[in-house]
């Protein structure tokens, strides 16, 4: 969402940037590289939404199109991979007839390849899916060895590895990689906070989806809570060590820019902020029946505001106040279940 | 004793259930109403896991809206269909359940003996029939030292020996802990299974006192 913003709506003249941008691609192999890399990850979303959709129990009827012949179903979920990737394949006839304009045969033929095995594999597993034949993809080396105590801030984190592996490795990916470029690369000339708290609010955004998914399966699954005798605080202080514990590799990570970008005093702002925001997410979501579409756009609106406020450097106020306003709404909409 | 005061549920605009004033007395007591008269809806509010206008209190003393969190220690509820996270282990379960509801985990694990499904102790619950499923709740609820325990169908999809051993857990806990029971069931009761001291019914939007005898 945040790229496509930034590249179709912030641009002056998109066509130009989109042709240069183009034949960037067509001439670098390494570029070509990352854009494959981005195209596969976003296949890797559609393959995670489109199986989990076909798994509910209000899908069971699909179940029926075994009868049509494996042949058939393949052609029909081929359509919808189709369906799904246009957004990817415009772009790749765009890059392809600017390549071609530039003799670059190889990358022609290098995405052409890349987009036929897009097509065609992706469809073989949603067959796979509805035949209930999909291993799922596990993670073992992991779950067999650490044994966490399931308690009620971890129980949320575990549904997240266990169910959610892809969504939680993206988001971590993206929100990591983005702190350490952002490390890497800017070279601060005198000591500022707000660079790295902005890139690091940034980071943090990027696991709302995973805030989503865990208030999601609070109301499916942990409905009983709310006849355990935990009081109110009780139970928010459970939600800041549960999004801290989320938050805890960028919280690790960062420890790469002290001290040039933070000082020790710092880190602590860094970790109520980056928390409460979070949290913050949260408690969003308890106001009502809210959609991923809705909260995308409630993500944005906070994070536009965050950006302008921080530029005041508010300091320790700012994670204070976030945090103030998350209780707020924790106080007024926790207890009223059948909003959400 | 359960105190209902000006109790309103309302769904959107259409009201629910209406109870103005009422008065559970502790024992054993039968909930019985049609399908959508409420009875699943009174056992959620009483459990805290849903809003609604007026108050409920228990043992004239803790008062749901005003002291939530002493009230939810006197109450235990057991679903109609409950849902666990698939993932996890009846002892994962029961531990996270004793934690919260201050329980003996080795009392639940001999309640999971007597429901036949101590086997799959640490099995996910995720391979587990809607039977063992429903015993497991059932022995969830009998966690801690609730003054009342809230069962929803406690009998549906349980076969005939398990439906002796509850009924005998109900009796047993009712006679040593004086733990009360609020029971729904379409399913009838010999005597011999178990006797209610209360009965009530769900019927037009409110509940009201079926029978009494002083069992």
């Amino acid at each position: 969402m945040f790229l496509f913003f930034v590249l179709f709506g912030l641009p002056y003249n998109v066509g130009e940037l989109h042709k240069a941008v183009a034949n960037l691609i067509a001439q670098n192999q390494l570029l070509l590289l990352i854009v494959l890399a981005v195209w596969f990850l976003y296949n890797l979303k559609c393959i995670d939404y489109i199986t989990k959709e076909i798994k509910l129990p209000q899908q069971q009827f699909l179940t029926c199109l075994q009868n049509i012949g494996t042949k058939k179903c393949f052609g029909y979920l081929c359509f919808v991979q189709f369906m799904i990737f246009i957004p990817v394949i415009a772009y790749a006839v765009f890059i392809i007839i600017i390549a071609l304009k530039n003799n670059a045969y190889i990358v022609v033929g290098e995405i052409a390849v890349f987009i036929l095995i897009m097509l065609l594999i992706t469809p073989i597993i949603y067959v796979r899916t509805l035949q209930n034949r999909l291993r799922e993809i596990s993670f073992h080396f992991f779950t067999s060895t650490v044994r966490i105590s399931k308690t009620i801030i971890t129980i949320p984190l575990v549904y997240i590895w266990n169910s959610r592996k892809q969504m939680l490795l993206i988001a971590k990916f993206f929100s990591l990689l983005l702190l350490l470029l952002f490390i890497r690369t800017y070279e601060p000339d005198h000591y500022d906070i707000r660079p790295l708290l902005l890139c690091f609010l940034l980071s943090t955004i990027s696991n709302c989806a995973i805030v989503f998914e865990i208030k999601s399966f609070e109301n499916n699954y942990l409905q009983l809570i709310y006849n355990f005798p935990i009081s109110l605080f009780r139970r928010f202080m459970q939600l800041i060590i549960m999004y801290a514990l989320l938050l805890l590799p960028e919280l690790l990570l960062v420890w790469k820019a002290y001290p040039l970008f933070f000082h020790l005093t710092d880190y602590i702002q860094l970790i109520l902020a980056s928390v409460s925001l979070l949290v913050l997410l949260h408690t969003t979501l308890l106001t009502g029946n809210i959609n991923m579409d809705a909260f995308i756009k409630i993500v944005f609106a906070i994070a536009m505001a965050l950006f302008f406020i921080i530029l005041y450097d508010p300091g320790i106020i700012l994670p204070v106040v976030i945090l103030l306003i998350a209780f707020g709404f924790f106080h007024a909409y926790y207890h009223e279940t059948e909003k959400t | 004793m359960l105190q209902f005061n000006l109790i309103k549920k309302k769904y959107f605009d259409a009201t629910i259930l209406s109870v103005d004033a009422l008065t559970i007395n502790n024992g054993i007591v039968l909930l019985q109403g049609e399908n959508g008269s409420g009875k699943t809806t009174l056992l959620k509010m009483i459990a805290g896991l849903i809003p609604f206008e007026g108050d409920i209190i228990v043992k004239n003393n803790f008062s749901l809206k005003k002291q939530r969190t002493a009230y939810l220690r006197c109450i235990n509820y057991a679903e109609t269909e409950p849902l666990y996270p698939g993932f996890l282990t009846a002892q994962e379960l029961i531990k996270f359940f004793c934690n919260a509801k201050k329980g003996s985990v080795a009392e639940t694990e001999t309640l999971l003996q007597h429901l036949h499904i101590y086997d799959m102790y640490k099995k996910p619950v995720s391979i587990y029939s809607s039977g063992m499923i429903k015993k497991l709740s059932i022995a969830l609820a009998f966690v801690g030292e609730p003054k009342w325990i809230l069962l929803d169908e406690p009998l549906i999809t349980t076969d005939k020996n398990a439906i002796d051993v509850i009924c005998n857990l109900i009796k047993e806990r009712n006679a040593k802990a004086a733990t009360s029971f609020l029971i729904t069931s379409h399913q009838n009761f010999n005597g011999a299974q178990l006797s209610f001291t209360n009965k009530l019914l769900a019927h037009d939007h409110t509940i009201t006192t079926m029978h009494e005898d002083n069992a």
